[in-house]
């Protein structure tokens, strides 16, 4: 079991990596393959085979040449690049373990996934109207730039799923997969607008929906508690968890289904995180999912 | 509008604060997180916190409306107005207007407040017929039945002034009763002195009829002369006279005061001591020299709250010797057998006799000192006039000659007779029934002069006409008695008059009464023997009622003020103020304020099983119906309502 640790910890990027890189292992010894699977239209080069791979991939008669283990790649794939989008509002900086903790490592171990199979990762992380941009990396020293770029991100301020979605479709020109890492308490019609855009020019999004368990199931032995919102002006709200909790519960599950409902309008997936899970497990099965499409 | 039998239980309402200041107190101070989805939060919270909310406020407020209502309840809240359920239910104001309510304080009479108090009480009794009556003597009643309007009553109680009298309380609480009819409030406003509730049974009243006692006020310190009398009884010309005058203080305290008692006009000025709460007696004595009317008055230094008391007017009449009225039916044998030696005897003696029959009775009993009957035809006619007698303090000397003299007896009851008489004696068997006194009682007055001369009464034979198996009543004296035991005379005192039977007759034929001279020595003892034990009140009440035969004027305390007629109705006069009276035959008759009025000191309603309300009480409770029944099922509603409430917030978490 990996175990997540906290965000003072993570922003040390050798911790990050390291980290994820337990992750990767993880999705490795489950023998995940890559996300990108798209149809193998055109033959573009060959990479090295790396753990993991589908066997299918390997080109036999290359390995017969060079005695090297070689994996056969498309151009459909080198062409879809890693599109981390990465919501660094305060409300992530809530739970425990945290859900930007959550959020760093499994995007660094998805980054580092696709860096490892030769693919190209780039980061949108955006907060207070601000979005802030990576050059694509690849290679050991993408990853390494990945995990300090992860590092180094404040979780704070306000930002919305749909603002940052809306900011990488003005932003993003290649097609690219996109990975949203947020806890998408906005309006899920904004978000179902922004991921439509998205898709329409091509891109294709999947939505990690991560959530605290607190936030999920509000935990009645709270009992009286006056809670405050970190990221809005809205005036705190005194309640009965006990007596709250049905309902809130309730509000909460059809929160998650309309947010999933509004990706999966976009052709977009919707993959429920509640940070108390190991980020390998949620991504291995989310990996294996999307292999057997 | 809202009033309280009890107050001070309203106190209990603080704890009506409890619910809310324990809420407080005891609230749990909510802890404080942050939580990112407040939005969604919020929009849960938004129905579900205002209902929370509502909810613990209505808990809350039917908490404090339980507690609220049973400290009401506790208190005894009563409402009035349109809401009660007295609302048209007659009511009758009754005020005292007996001599007591003259009394004068530093906050105005009595008889001040006690009209106010009344305005107040018929105003408030705005919703419902009322009346006033004025319990003076005669009462005054504003209707003849309780009405709506309430002019006549105000007007009524604005004109009226106490009397000099007792007031009739209980007359005037009679009439208010039937002015009610079956169902109605009565008030009664008094100043609760001690001769206040006289003549009222709250008991006998209607159960339907609400009696409440209003207290007025007043009460104090009060001295007075109480009693003017003679004695005897009888003034007789040439012969000594005692005049009495009787003070009392009915204070915290005793005093030494001077009384100046004056008779005709002779005056003298007498030193008393009079113990606190206790009585004292001066006297002075005369011989009146002629007949006449003689003016007395006693007098105490004024200055108290009550001035009508101070002075006590009275008048005596001295007669040249006492006067004996000797009634029988003449055409009964026996009757006139008897009488004869009877009136011979007394005029013996010196009184003045005169005789009538029967129907003469009534007429002539007033004018007669000592009344002497004999072989009465009509007992039931004769009745009245022989009652009036007594209770005026005269003797009468009753022979038993025939059956109305027996039955005289069943027509004066209640009062009882000496000694009851038994069967007629059947005259065929018994001979006629003569025997010899066997016993008689030498230490009473009457038979002192036999004392050594006893022999004469044993040889007195009569004939006995009716047996006395009874023996004498309980606080009657046998005089004589036959030998076999069976009563001859007794005498017992009737108020302050005697009642002398005689069980035998004085006629020549029955008996050797007559024969011998122990008739004669009888009768000339009986003015020693029934009248000095007589002490004569001087003064009637002031307020009473005096049959007149002609014309009667008021003179004044003094006789010195010019006669004042005053009004003869069906032979009635009114004594309505104290002092004296001229009447036009040249007689004079004294009224005084009555004994018990003068004793201001506050009675304790309870010892009569009453109690008595303010008059704020009882204005503000005049048109009331007690709300405590509805108090406690409101409590009781809150209750179950904040059980269900409360209920509801547990099932809900």
């Amino acid at each position: 079991m990996i175990s997540i640790p906290d965000v003072p910890r993570l922003a040390r990027s050798g911790a990050l990596e390291l980290t994820a890189r337990r992750v990767v292992e993880g999705l490795y010894a489950g023998r995940h393959r890559s996300p990108y699977l798209g149809p193998a239209t055109e033959f573009a080069d060959h990479r090295p085979y790396a753990p993991g791979d589908d066997l299918r991939s390997i080109d036999w008669r290359a390995y017969a040449r060079s005695d090297h283990l070689l994996v056969r790649r498309y151009r459909e794939e080198r062409d879809l690049p890693l599109m981390l989008a990465i919501d660094t509002s305060a409300s992530m900086a809530y739970g425990s373990p945290e859900k930007s903790a959550w959020a760093a490592i499994a995007s660094a171990a998805l980054g580092m996934l696709a860096i490892d199979q030769g693919d190209r990762v780039r980061v949108c992380a955006a907060r207070d109207g601000a979005a802030r941009w990576t050059a694509e990396l690849s290679g050991s020293p993408g990853a390494n730039a990945l995990c300090a770029e992860l590092s180094e991100l404040r979780w704070s301020g306000a930002a919305s799923a749909a603002d940052l979605l809306a900011e990488i479709a003005r932003r993003l020109e290649r097609r690219s997969l996109v990975v949203l890492m947020s806890d998408l308490l906005g309006d899920p019609l904004e978000l179902a607008r922004q991921a439509g855009v998205l898709a329409a020019r091509g891109h294709e999004l999947v939505g990690l929906h991560i959530l605290d368990r607190s936030e999920v199931e509000l935990p009645a032995s709270w009992g009286l508690v006056s809670l405050s919102d970190p990221e809005s002006a809205h005036a705190p709200i005194s309640c009965d968890a006990a007596q709250t909790k049905v309902a809130y519960d309730r509000a909460m599950a059809e929160h998650r289904e309309r947010c999933a409902r509004a990706l999966a309008g976009a052709r977009a997936e919707h993959v429920a995180v509640v940070t108390d899970q190991e980020p390998s497990e949620i991504l291995g099965r989310w990996l294996h999912r999307r292999a057997r499409r | 509008m809202i009033t309280f039998l009890v107050p001070a239980a309203l106190g209990l309402l603080a704890i009506a604060a409890a619910p809310p200041v324990v809420h407080l107190l005891t609230r749990r101070r909510a802890q404080v997180r942050p939580f990112p989805a407040l939005a969604l939060l919020a929009r849960v919270q938004a129905g579900r916190a205002r209902l929370s909310r509502l909810r613990e406020r209505a808990v809350l407020s039917l908490r404090t409306i339980a507690i609220a209502a049973c400290a009401l309840a506790a208190a005894g809240a009563l409402v009035h107005g349109s809401w009660s359920s007295t609302a048209g239910r007659p009511a009758v104001v009754v005020v005292d207007g007996s001599a007591s309510m003259r009394q004068a304080g530093a906050d105005g009479s009595s008889w001040s407040r006690a009209r106010s108090a009344a305005g107040r009480l018929l105003e408030s009794l705005r919703a419902r017929p009322r009346a006033v009556v004025i319990a003076a003597n005669p009462a005054r009643r504003s209707s003849p039945r309780p009405v709506a309007e309430l002019g006549a009553a105000l007007a009524l109680l604005a004109e009226s002034e106490p009397g000099a009298g007792d007031g009739g309380a209980g007359e005037a609480i009679a009439a208010a009763v039937a002015m009610l009819g079956d169902d109605g409030d009565l008030y009664f406003v008094t100043d609760l002195a001690r001769g206040s509730l006289g003549g009222i049974d709250p008991a006998a009243l209607p159960k339907t009829v609400s009696f409440h006692l209003v207290d007025a006020g007043g009460g104090g310190a009060n001295v007075a002369v109480v009693g003017l009398s003679c004695e005897p009884g009888v003034a007789i010309a040439g012969r000594p006279l005692t005049v009495q005058a009787r003070v009392a203080d009915y204070g915290p305290s005793a005093i030494d005061t001077r009384v100046r008692l004056q008779v005709g006009s002779h005056a003298t000025l007498l030193d008393v001591h009079v113990p606190a709460g206790g009585s004292s007696t001066v006297s002075c004595q005369l011989t009146p020299e002629s007949v006449g009317f003689l003016a007395v008055s006693a007098e105490v230094p004024s200055g108290d709250a009550l001035a009508d008391d101070d002075r006590r007017c009275g008048a005596i009449e001295v007669v040249s010797s006492l006067r004996a009225l000797v009634v029988g039916d003449g055409d009964r044998n026996d009757a006139a057998g008897a009488i004869r030696p009877l009136a011979a005897a007394l005029g013996a003696a010196g009184l003045d006799v005169r005789s009538t029959d029967g129907a003469g009775l009534a007429a002539e009993e007033r004018r007669s000192d000592i009344l002497v009957t004999a072989g009465i035809a009509d007992a039931a006619a004769a009745a009245p006039a022989v009652r009036a007698h007594l209770q005026a303090g005269g003797a009468w000397v009753q022979v038993i000659v025939g059956d109305g003299d027996a039955a005289i007896a069943t027509a004066l009851a209640p009062i009882a007779p000496p000694f009851a008489c038994g069967p007629r004696i059947d005259v065929s068997e018994q001979e006629r029934g003569s025997m010899g006194l066997g016993q008689a009682r030498l230490d009473h007055p009457l038979l002192a002069g036999f004392v050594g001369r006893e022999s004469l009464l044993g040889e007195v034979v009569s004939y006995r006409y009716r047996l006395t198996p009874g023996g004498p009543a309980a606080d009657a004296v046998p005089l004589l008695a036959y030998a076999d035991g069976s009563l001859a005379l007794a005498e017992r005192p009737v108020g302050s008059g005697r009642w002398l039977e005689l069980n035998c007759s004085s006629a020549a034929i029955d008996s050797t009464l007559s024969r011998s001279s122990v008739l004669a020595m009888l009768v000339a003892r009986l003015p020693l023997a029934l009248l000095p034990a007589r002490a004569a009140e001087l003064a009637r009440e002031a307020g009473a009622a005096l049959p007149v035969a002609a014309g009667i004027a008021y003179i004044g305390a003094d006789g010195a003020a010019a006669d004042a007629p005053v009004a003869v109705i069906d032979g009635q006069a009114r004594l309505a103020r104290p002092g004296l009276y001229r009447l036009s035959g040249g007689g004079l008759v004294a009224a005084a304020v009555p004994a018990p009025e003068s004793d201001l000191r506050r009675l304790d309603p309870a010892l009569v099983h009453l109690s008595a309300e303010s008059v704020d009480r009882a204005t503000s409770a005049s048109g009331e119906s007690p709300a405590w029944p509805w108090l406690l099922v409101l409590a009781a509603l809150a209750l179950v309502g904040e059980s269900w409430l409360a209920g509801g917030a547990r099932r809900s978490a």
